[in-house]
C-alpha cells in the first residue's frame, strides 16, 4: 500500500525558497548603517519598453558584451526596503559570478553571511558552519538565482524562457526589465530592473508585498577564474 | 356401539420442522422479505465492496491498533494521484489542466446532488497557502518554536539566535521572512516556517511549484501532479465511478495529443521564439496513476469479468452434461432453478447480515453452483433411474448427512476473524440450506410440476443404470414420504427399457454397473496413490510451511505496477516501517508521540516524524513559551540593530505577556498544515486518538536487526506498535492460517464424532474419517509438487474439502445400507456421485483459472482434495 500522500507537504516543499538557513552574525562587527539612506530609484519606466526588433538587437548586443567575461567580481551595497514599516536595512559585501560555477554573495557588514548558488544547489556559510541544500524543493529559488547569473553572463535564452523582457538604452546606459512568466517566480519576485553599461551597475528586485532589494555594484574586476577560497565556498563538487 | 372403521388410518401430519415445503417457503419468502423490510427501515444499505483493502486481515497489534489501522486505511484509501507527463512542460501542464477541467464538473458542489465522484480535486496551487501558514506560525510564534530553537534558548544561547536573525535580515539574496519583523525581531515565525518546510520537503518527495502547479522533471520528461479524493459514490466501482471517469478523460486527451501539442506550441510563442516545443512533432503524452482505488478498480473489473466468464462457462458445461444425462429439459430446469434460488438466498442472507459484501466472497461463493446442484442431482438421477420413492429414505438420509457435514464446516467459518470468510461462510451455508430444502420439497412431492420431472427415463445412461431387472415396486413408502409420491407412473416397470441406453452414453453406463476394480486392486491403487502423495510431500517438504506472502497474493498489471513505481520515485514513497500510537485524548497522544520520538533519537534511531513535530502537545507548547522568555532581555538591542528606535521593545514585552496561554490546536491550523496533520492524526468514533510516526524521507525497509531494535523500543509501551503494512498483513494471515488449522482440527473431530454416533459402527466411521485424511494428503502433495507454501487460502480450501469430500462416501454408505432389492439404485448413486464430482470439479476447476491468487489457491486446494476424496469413495465402495 502506498504511503499517505501529504498534499500540503508537496506544496510547502515546492515553496522552499525560504529554506536558506539564517547565518550567525560575525562577532565584533557593529551594524554600521542601521537605518540606511533611501537609495536612488532606478528606472522602472523600462516596463513601458517591451522588446522590439531594434531593441532586441541592442539587448542581444549588451548580453554579448556582458558575456565576454566568464568571471565577474566586485563589491556590493544592498539596501532592503521593508515597505510596511518603511525601514531600510543596508549591508555591504563582495560578489562573484562565475558562468561555469555559479554565484557568491558574501555579506561582510554589518552581519556576516555567505550564500553560494551553484547550478543545482545552495550553500549557506556561517561561523564555520555550512549548510547545503539540493535543488529538490528549492527549484524556484535556484531559477531566480540562475536568472541573475544569466543576466551577468548574457544568457538571453534563459531570460527569454522565464521572463517578459523590457529594454531601453540612453547615452550608453541601458535598462533591462524582467517580469516572471511563472506564478511561482512572481511569488518570489514581481520584477527585476538592471542598469548598466559595459557591466551591470545596479540591480533592483521588487517583491510581491511591496518590499524591495536594491544592489549597487562597483569595483568590478574580471579575473580568469575564482580563487581557491572562493571555489571552496561552493563546497565539494 | 360404534363400528370400527374399515378405512385406513389417516397418516399423522408431521410436525412443521419435518415438513420441508413449509420450511422451504419460510426460507425463500422470509429471507427476501426480511431484506426488503431492512431496506425499507434503513437498517441496511446493501452494496458490493470492491476495495482491495477488504482483502486485508485486521492489524495484528491488538484491537486498539486494529481500529487505528482501519481508520488510517479508510482515510487514505480514496486518495488518487495522476502524474501527467510529456517531454515538454507546457504540454504536460495543458493536459493536466484539461484533465482537471474534465473532472471538475464531477466535483461537489458542481455535480448533481449525490452524484459527485470527487470530494476534492487539486491541480493549481493556492498562492496564499504559505502566507496563511506564515501568519499562523506568527500568531503562535512562542508556543510553536521549533525544537532546535527551543533547545538553543533552553541552553542559554539566546544571543546566537538573535545574531542569526540579524544575519538573515541583512544577508544578500535572502528574500521574504521579514514581514512580521516589527513584532518578531528574532524572526521566530520564520524559523518555524523553515522547520516546517524542511519536514514537508523530506516527507513530500521532489515536486516543486512551477507555473502554478506542482511539477518535476525526471529522465527527460516533465511531470505535473493532479490529486483527487474520491467520494463514496466515486469510489464505487459501478459504471461511472471516479476511476472510470479519470481513465475516460485521459484516453480522450491521449487521442487529442496533437491539439495539446498545439497548445504547447502556442505557449512557446510570443516572447519566446526560441523556447517551447516549436516546430517539433507532437510529443507523446503519458499518464501515471497511483493510489489504492486504481488497484481496486483493476482487480474488481477483472473479478467482475471473471465472475461472468467463469460462471457462464461452468453453467454452460453443466447444462450440457445434464441435458446429456437426463435427455429432458425439465430436470435441468429444476436443477437450474434450485441453483439460482440457492445463490439468491445466499446473497440475500449475506446482504441482510453484513450489508456490504466483498466481491471476493461472492467469487468464492460461486462454488455454490457446483455444490447446490448435488442434492437435486441425486434426487433426479435416482428418480429417473426408475427407483421411485422407494429409495427416498436412503436418498433423504444420504443428502441429509452430506448437508449436515458441509453445513457444519461452513458454519465454522463464521468464527473466522476475517470478514470476507464470514461473508462467504454465510453465503454458502444459507445457499446450501436453500438447495437442501428445495430437494426435500421435491422429495416430498408437494409440487405437481416437480412430480412431472420424476418420471423415469426410458433413454440415456439412467435407464441402463436401472438395469434389466426392473425395480422393486412394492412395499411401503419410506417414512415421511407421502403416498402420493409413490405414484404408479413413477415406478411403472413398463417405463424401464433394458435397451434404452443411448450409444454415446453406453460406455459410462456400463462402467457404472459395479465397482471398477476388485477390492484388492482398489486397495492397492489407493495405497499406491497414498504413497505417491507421501512421496511428493517428502520431496517438497522444505517448502511446506505456513507462509503468507502478501506480494504473491496480489499482482497488479505490469502497466499499473510501472505507474506506481514511477509515482513512488517521483513522490518519494518509501518502504520503511512506521509506528502507530494511540491515546485517550489528543493531548495524551501528542505527549506520547513526543516521548517516543525522544526515546528513538536517544537510541540513535531518529529520523521519524509525526503530528507533534508540527503541532506539539500543550505541555510542550507551554514549555516553549517559557523558553522564549530568554529573548526578552535581548529585545531592545535587537530592535535597535534592525533600525527600530521607538517603543517596540516595550510592546514586545506586552505582546509576550498577552500570548501566555495562547496555544495552537490542529483544529485551528491553516489548510496547508491541516492537510499534513490530517494524514497523521485521526480521532476514532470511540473518542480515542491515533497517530502515525513516519520515517523522514524515502527510506528502504529496515533490516531484521533494525526492526528488532525498533520493536524493542516500542515494546515497553502498550500504546505504540511498529508497523510495516506488508509484513503485518502477512503476519496476520499467518496467524489466521494457524487459527484455521485449529478450526480444521475441530471440524474434523466434530464430524468424526457425529458420523460415529450416526452409524454406531466404528470401522465404518474410520473409513469415513480416512477420507479427509486421504484428501488432505492430496492437497499437501499438490502444494509440495508446485512448491506452494500452506497459505491462509490453502487452509480455507482444506476446510472446504473436509466439508464436501465426505459427501461421496456418505452417498455410497447409504446405498450400502439399502435393501438388496434396490440394487439398481446403487448404480444410479454411482452415476450421481460421478456427476456430483464432475459438477464440483467444474466449479472449482473454473475458479482455479481465476487471476485472483486467493481464489486460485482455494480452488486448487479444493480441486485436489475433492478429486482424492472422489477416488477414495469410488475405489473404496462396496
Amino acid at each position: 500500500m502506498p504511503r499517505p500522500q501529504h498534499n500540503g507537504a508537496r506544496l510547502a516543499a515546492a515553496l522552499l525558497l525560504l529554506t536558506a538557513l539564517p547565518t550567525a552574525a560575525q562577532p565584533g562587527l557593529k551594524p554600521l548603517p542601521r537605518l540606511g539612506p533611501k537609495p536612488p530609484p532606478i528606472g522602472q519606466e523600462v516596463f513601458a519598453s517591451p522588446l522590439t526588433p531594434p531593441t532586441r538587437t541592442r539587448f542581444e548586443a549588451v548580453c554579448q558584451t556582458l558575456a565576454r567575461h566568464p568571471v565577474v567580481k566586485g563589491d556590493f551595497v544592498q539596501t532592503k526596503h521593508l515597505s510596511r514599516v518603511d525601514r531600510f536595512l543596508v549591508s555591504q559585501g563582495f560578489f562573484a559570478v562565475d558562468t561555469a560555477r555559479g554565484m557568491l554573495w558574501d555579506t561582510r557588514e554589518p552581519f556576516a553571511s555567505t550564500t553560494a548558488v551553484g547550478l543545482n544547489f545552495v550553500v549557506q556559510h556561517s561561523q564555520g558552519k555550512s549548510t547545503r541544500m539540493d535543488a529538490s524543493g528549492n527549484e524556484t529559488f535556484l531559477r531566480m538565482a540562475q536568472t541573475l547569473r544569466a543576466v551577468f553572463s548574457g544568457d538571453t535564452k534563459t531570460l527569454d524562457e522565464a521572463f517578459e523582457v523590457f529594454f531601453r538604452e540612453e547615452k550608453g546606459v541601458w535598462l533591462l526589465g524582467l517580469r516572471p512568466k511563472e506564478a511561482s517566480l512572481k511569488n518570489f519576485v514581481q520584477a527585476l530592473v538592471l542598469q548598466g553599461d559595459s557591466v551591470v551597475r545596479q540591480l533592483l528586485l521588487l517583491e510581491k508585498n511591496g518590499d524591495s532589494i536594491a544592489y549597487a555594484l562597483f569595483a568590478h574586476s574580471f579575473p580568469a577564474e575564482l580563487s581557491a577560497d572562493e571555489k571552496a565556498l561552493f563546497g565539494p563538487p | 356401539m360404534k363400528k370400527p372403521s374399515s378405512a385406513p388410518p389417516k397418516p399423522r401430519r408431521p410436525p412443521p420442522w419435518r415438513r420441508p415445503l413449509l420450511l422451504w417457503l419460510l426460507l425463500h419468502a422470509g429471507l427476501p422479505l426480511a431484506l426488503l423490510l431492512a431496506l425499507a427501515l434503513g437498517l441496511t444499505s446493501p452494496s458490493l465492496d470492491t476495495q482491495l483493502l477488504g482483502l486485508l486481515p485486521p492489524s495484528p497489534h491488538g484491537p486498539n491498533m486494529a481500529e487505528a489501522d482501519a481508520l488510517f486505511a479508510q482515510n487514505h484509501s480514496r486518495n488518487v494521484v495522476v502524474l501527467v507527463s510529456s517531454p515538454h512542460f507546457a504540454q504536460a501542464k495543458e493536459a493536466a489542466a484539461q484533465l482537471y477541467a474534465g473532472l471538475y464538473k464531477h466535483t461537489a458542489p458542481h455535480a448533481a446532488p449525490g452524484a459527485a465522484l470527487f470530494e476534492e480535486l487539486s491541480l493549481f496551487v493556492d498562492e496564499n497557502a504559505v502566507a496563511q501558514l506564515s501568519d499562523f506560525l506568527h500568531e503562535y510564534r512562542y508556543a510553536l518554536l521549533d525544537a532546535p530553537t527551543a533547545a538553543l534558548l533552553e541552553a542559554g544561547q539566546a544571543q546566537t539566535l538573535a545574531d542569526e536573525a540579524l544575519a538573515w535580515a541583512y544577508g544578500a539574496l535572502h528574500l521574504g521572512g521579514l514581514s512580521h519583523m516589527e513584532e518578531d525581531p528574532f524572526l521566530l515565525s520564520e524559523r518555524a516556517l523553515r522547520g516546517f518546510l524542511q519536514v514537508a520537503l523530506l516527507s513530500g518527495g521532489g515536486l516543486s511549484l512551477k507555473e502554478g502547479v506542482l511539477a518535476t522533471e525526471w529522465e527527460g520528461r516533465h511531470y505535473v501532479l493532479l490529486r483527487a479524493r474520491l467520494s463514496g459514490e466515486g469510489a464505487s466501482l459501478s459504471k461511472g465511478g471516479g476511476i472510470e471517469e479519470i481513465y475516460r478523460v485521459c484516453r480522450e486527451l491521449e487521442g487529442a495529443t496533437g491539439d495539446l501539442a498545439g497548445a504547447g506550441k502556442a505557449g512557446g510563442e510570443g516572447n519566446n521564439p526560441h523556447g517551447g516545443i516549436g516546430e517539433e512533432a507532437a510529443p507523446p503524452l503519458a499518464f501515471s496513476f497511483s493510489g489504492i482505488p486504481f488497484h481496486s478498480y483493476e482487480s474488481a473489473s477483472g473479478a467482475q469479468k471473471e465472475i461472468t466468464l467463469l460462471s457462464s462457462l461452468t453453467l454452460g458445461l453443466l447444462l450440457l452434461i445434464f441435458l446429456w444425462v437426463f435427455r429432458s429439459p425439465w430436470p435441468v430446469a429444476a436443477i437450474g432453478l434450485s441453483t439460482l434460488l440457492s445463490l439468491a438466498m445466499g446473497l440475500c442472507a449475506a446482504l441482510l447480515v453484513f450489508g456490504r459484501v466483498h466481491i471476493l466472497a461472492l467469487q468464492l461463493g460461486l462454488c455454490l453452483i457446483g455444490l447446490s446442484v448435488d442434492y437435486t442431482l441425486h434426487f433426479f438421477v435416482k428418480r429417473r433411474a426408475a427407483l421411485g420413492p422407494a429409495a427416498d429414505g436412503a436418498l433423504r438420509r444420504g443428502i441429509g448427512v452430506c448437508f449436515v457435514s458441509s453445513f457444519v464446516c461452513f458454519l465454522l467459518f463464521l468464527w473466522a476473524p476475517f470478514a470476507i470468510l464470514r461473508q462467504f461462510a454465510l453465503f454458502a451455508a444459507v445457499g446450501l440450506l436453500s438447495a437442501y430444502l428445495t430437494t426435500l420439497a421435491l422429495l416430498a412431492g408437494g409440487w405437481g410440476l416437480f412430480r412431472l420431472f420424476s418420471k423415469p427415463s426410458s433413454a440415456g445412461p439412467l435407464a441402463s443404470s436401472a438395469g434389466p431387472t426392473g425395480v422393486h415396486t412394492s412395499g411401503n413408502p419410506p417414512t415421511g414420504v407421502p403416498p402420493s409420491a409413490v405414484s404408479p407412473s413413477a415406478v411403472s416397470p413398463s417405463a424401464v427399457s433394458p435397451s434404452g441406453v443411448s450409444p454415446s452414453a453406453a460406455p459410462l453406463a456400463a462402467n457404472l454397473r459395479g465397482p471398477l476394480f476388485s477390492p484388492k486392486i482398489s486397495k492397492a491403487l489407493l495405497a499406491g496413490l497414498a504413497l505417491v502423495f507421501i512421496g511428493a510431500i517428502g520431496g517438497g517438504r522444505h517448502g511446506l510451511k505456513i507462509e503468507n506472502n502478501l506480494g504473491s497474493l496480489y499482482r497488479p498489471s505490469p502497466q499499473l505496477l510501472a505507474s506506481e513505481r514511477r509515482a513512488s520515485a517521483l513522490l518519494g514513497y518509501g518502504a520503511a516501517s512506521g509506528f502507530l500510537l494511540g491515546g485517550d485524548s489528543l493531548e495524551e497522544l501528542l505527549q506520547r508521540e513526543e516521548l517516543f520520538l525522544g526515546e528513538l533519537e536517544a537510541a540513535g534511531e531518529g529520523g521519524f516524524w509525526g503530528a507533534s513535530r508540527l503541532i506539539p502537545s500543550l505541555k510542550t507548547q507551554k514549555a516553549r513559551y517559557e523558553a522564549a522568555a530568554h529573548l526578552r532581555g535581548l529585545a531592545k538591542a535587537q530592535y535597535e540593530a534592525l533600525g527600530f528606535w521607538g517603543e517596540e521593545a516595550a510592546e514586545f514585552e506586552e505582546t509576550y505577556a498577552a500570548l501566555h496561554g495562547h496555544y495552537a490546536l490542529p483544529s485551528k491550523a491553516p489548510p496547508l498544515l491541516a492537510g499534513l496533520v490530517s494524514n497523521l492524526l485521526v480521532e476514532a468514533p470511540s473518542g480515542r486518538w491515533y497517530s502515525m510516526l513516519l520515517p523522514l524521507g524515502a527510506k528502504a525497509a529496515p533490516g531484521v536487526e533494525q526492526k528488532a531494535r525498533l520493536a524493542a523500543l516500542a515494546k515497553p509501551h502498550g500504546w505504540v506498535g511498529l508497523q510495516n503494512k506488508a509484513e503485518d498483513i502477512s503476519a496476520a494471515l499467518d496467524s489466521l492460517t494457524a487459527t484455521l488449522l485449529g478450526l480444521l482440527g475441530l471440524a474434523f473431530i466434530l464430524v468424526v464424532l457425529g458420523v460415529g454416533i450416526y452409524y454406531g459402527h466404528w470401522p465404518q466411521t474410520l473409513r469415513v474419517a480416512a477420507t479427509p485424511v486421504f484428501a488432505g494428503l492430496a492437497c499437501l502433495a499438490m502444494h509440495a509438487f508446485w512448491g506452494l507454501p500452506i497459505s491462509f487460502f490453502s487452509m480455507t480450501g482444506f476446510i472446504l474439502v473436509l466439508g464436501l469430500g465426505l459427501d461421496y462416501v456418505f452417498y455410497f454408505n447409504e446405498d450400502a445400507a439399502m435393501k438388496a432389492s434396490l440394487s439398481p439404485g446403487r448404480k444410479a448413486t454411482t452415476l450421481a456421485v460421478v456427476l456430483s464430482y464432475a459438477t464440483t470439479a467444474l466449479s472449482f476447476g473454473a475458479l482455479a483459472l481465476s487471476s485472483f491468487a486467493p481464489v486460485r489457491l482455494v480452488a486448487l486446494s479444493v480441486l485436489s482434495g475433492l478429486s482424492a476424496a472422489f477416488l477414495w469413495a469410488m475405489l473404496g465402495r462396496r
